[in-house]
C-alpha cells in the first residue's frame, strides 16, 4: 500500500509539472515574442559579413513589425549628377543618420501602410518617407545593403523566421531591434533589443593604434615595409 | 577567398589582390617604373576607396625606392646637394598635396580629380614615350641627341653650383621640379619618377649616372615624408593591404628582372605606352559611363 501511495504521490507531482510547463508555454506562446541568433557580432579580419537569424512567436491575428536601426552618425551624401557628358560627385553633410536600417514586416503590412502609422513615421524618419531627400538616403544605404526592406517568413501563423546578411562594410556600434506588434492598425505591443556589432581580433588593434597612436603605426608600418622589401629582394634577386 | 581590410572597411578577393599585386611589380620590373602610377588607379579600379589607395600607394612607393636608395648609395650615384633642393620643394609639395586631397576627400570630388588627374598624367606619359621611341627608332634613326640643351631655365636667378652633376643652374628650377612631384606624391600617392627622370635629364641637364639615384633618393624622402602626413591629416592607409602588395609586387619585379633582358627594349617602351593608354581609357570610361549608383553615402 505504501509504494501505491508513493506511486500515486510521484504520478501526481509529474502531471503538475508537466501542466505548469503547459501553462507558461501558453503564456509564452500568447504574447509575441523574439530572438536573434547572436546578440553580439565580431569584425575581424575574417569578417565578410554575417547572417543573422530573427525567428519568434505572435499572436495569430496581430501583424508584426521589426526595425533594426544602427546608430546615428554624421554621412556624406553623394549624388552623381551629369554635367555635359561627365558625371559629376554633388556632395552634402548629413547629421545623424542610421548607419544600418532594415525594416521586416509580417506579409499583411505593405510599406505604404507602415508609412501610414505616424509613431513609426516619427520614430524612424526613413521607413518609405516619399521625401527626395530620404529617398536619396535609401538608395544609398541600399547599394551599400546597409538598408533591407523585406517581409518575414510566416511559418505556421504564429512563429515567424527571417534570415538576413548584417553587411562586411557595417559599422561598429549597437544595433536596436525595435517589434511591434500590431492589431487594426494599432501598435498593441512595443519591445526592443540590442544587436552590438564590435570590431575585434587585428582590425581592431590596428584601427585603434591608427587612430590613437599614428606616429607608431606609420612607424611600425615603415619598418615591416622595409624589411620584407629587402626579404624578397634578398630571395627573388639574380644571381 | 575574401578578406577584409580594416581601414579600407570593405572585404576583397585575396587572388585578385594578389594578382594586381604581382602584375604591378612585373611592369615595373620590366619598364623599370616605380609602379605608383599604376597601383593607385589600378586599386581605385578594384574597388578600395581613391583615398585609401593614394595613401596605401605611397607605402608601397616607399617600399620599393628605398631598397634602390640603398643600392645607389653604395656605388656613389646620387648627386645630395641637388636631391636635398629637390626634396624641399618635394617636402613643401606633399604637404600642399596631401591638404588638396583631403579638401576633395570632404567636398566629394575626390574619384572626379584623381580619376582625371590619372588619365592626363597616363596620356601624357604614353604620349611621350611612344613620341620618343618613334622619334629614334622612325624619324631620326641615325641622328645623334644632344641631351644637355640650354635653356631658358638656365638663364633664372639665385645660380648654385652642383659639383656632382657638374652643373651651374638656379636652385629654383630642381625646387620647383621637387615641388611638383611633391604635390603629386601627396595628391595621388606615385612616386613621380616618371616626371622626375625625364625632367632632370632635359630640363636641369643631369648625367644619366646619377640621375636615377638622386631622384630614388627624393622620391623617398618624400615619400617617407607623405606617409607621415596621409596618416595625420588623411588617416588613409591599408596597413594589411599596403603588405599584401609590398610583398606581392616584390614578386613580380623579381620575376621581369629575370626576364627582361631577353626582351626587346624598344618593343617593351611601345608596350608600356599601349599598356599606360588602355588604363588610362578605363578610367576615363569610368568618368563617361553612367554609374551604377546614383548614390553613394559615406559614414564619417
Amino acid at each position: 500500500m505504501i509504494y501505491l501511495e508513493h506511486l500515486r504521490i510521484y504520478l501526481l507531482s509529474i502531471m503538475y509539472k508537466f501542466l505548469l510547463i503547459i501553462l507558461l508555454f501558453c503564456k509564452i506562446t500568447l504574447a509575441s515574442n523574439f530572438s536573434l541568433d547572436e546578440f553580439d557580432i565580431e569584425i575581424n579580419s575574417n569578417f565578410l559579413g554575417k547572417e543573422v537569424v530573427l525567428f519568434g512567436n505572435k499572436d495569430k491575428e496581430s501583424s508584426i513589425i521589426f526595425i533594426f536601426e544602427g546608430e546615428d552618425k554624421d554621412a556624406k551624401l553623394t549624388t552623381k549628377v551629369k554635367e555635359g557628358y561627365l558625371w559629376i560627385n554633388k556632395t552634402r553633410s548629413l547629421n545623424n543618420q542610421p548607419s544600418f536600417f532594415a525594416i521586416f514586416t509580417t506579409p499583411k503590412i505593405t510599406l505604404n501602410e507602415i508609412f501610414l502609422l505616424s509613431t513609426l513615421k516619427e520614430k524612424h524618419p526613413l521607413i518609405s518617407n516619399p521625401s527626395v531627400r530620404l529617398y536619396e538616403i535609401r538608395k544609398a544605404m541600399k547599394s551599400k545593403n546597409l538598408f533591407i526592406e523585406e517581409e518575414l517568413e510566416n511559418l505556421n501563423g504564429n512563429l515567424f523566421l527571417k534570415k538576413f546578411l548584417i553587411p562586411d562594410n557595417i559599422s561598429p556600434g549597437n544595433i536596436k531591434v525595435y517589434m511591434y506588434e500590431l492589431k487594426n492598425n494599432q501598435i498593441i505591443k512595443t519591445s526592443s533589443k540590442n544587436l552590438v556589432i564590435k570590431k575585434g581580433g587585428i582590425s581592431f588593434k590596428l584601427e585603434e593604434l591608427l587612430k590613437k597612436e599614428s606616429f607608431i603605426y606609420v612607424f611600425i608600418l615603415i619598418v615591416i615595409s622595409l624589411l620584407l622589401s629587402l626579404l624578397t629582394n634578398l630571395i627573388f634577386r639574380r644571381k | 577567398m575574401n578578406f577584409y581590410l580594416p581601414i579600407a572597411e570593405i572585404s576583397i578577393n585575396i587572388y585578385i589582390l594578389i594578382s594586381l599585386g604581382i602584375g604591378i611589380g612585373f611592369i615595373s620590373g620590366l619598364f623599370g617604373i616605380g609602379g605608383g602610377f599604376i597601383s593607385s588607379p589600378l586599386l581605385i579600379l578594384v574597388g578600395i576607396p581613391p583615398a585609401v589607395a593614394v595613401g596605401t600607394t605611397t607605402v608601397q612607393v616607399f617600399a620599393s625606392t628605398s631598397t634602390g636608395v640603398v643600392s645607389h648609395f653604395q656605388r656613389k650615384n646620387i648627386d645630395y646637394q641637388m636631391g636635398v633642393t629637390m626634396v624641399i620643394g618635394g617636402l613643401f609639395g606633399t604637404f600642399f598635396g596631401v591638404l588638396i586631397l583631403n579638401n576633395l576627400k570632404n567636398i566629394g570630388l575626390i574619384d572626379n580629380y584623381l580619376n582625371s588627374i590619372y588619365i592626363v598624367l597616363l596620356i601624357i606619359t604614353a604620349t611621350f614615350i611612344l613620341y620618343e621611341t618613334a622619334k629614334v627608332n622612325i624619324v631620326h634613326k641615325d641622328k645623334k641627341f644632344k641631351l644637355h640643351q640650354h635653356s631658358w631655365i638656365h638663364g633664372l636667378p639665385l645660380k648654385f653650383k652642383y659639383r656632382k652633376s657638374k652643373l651651374y643652374i638656379s636652385v629654383l628650377a630642381p625646387l620647383f621640379i621637387g615641388f611638383l612631384i611633391g604635390v603629386l606624391t601627396g595628391l595621388t600617392g606615385i612616386g613621380g619618377g616618371f616626371i622626375l627622370i625625364p625632367c632632370m635629364i632635359y630640363l636641369l641637364g643631369m648625367k644619366t649616372i646619377s640621375v636615377i639615384g638622386t631622384s630614388l633618393f627624393n622620391i623617398t624622402i618624400v615619400a617617407f615624408v607623405s606617409l607621415f602626413l596621409q596618416i595625420y591629416i588623411n588617416q588613409n592607409i591599408d596597413f594589411v593591404l599596403a603588405l599584401v602588395l609590398i610583398v606581392s609586387s616584390s614578386v613580380g619585379a623579381a620575376v621581369a628582372s629575370r626576364i627582361v633582358d631577353l626582351l626587346d627594349q624598344e618593343n617593351l617602351k611601345v608596350t608600356f605606352g599601349m599598356l599606360l593608354l588602355i588604363i588610362s581609357s578605363f578610367l576615363a570610361y569610368d568618368l563617361f559611363r553612367t554609374p551604377e549608383n546614383l548614390f553613394i553615402i559615406n559614414y564619417v
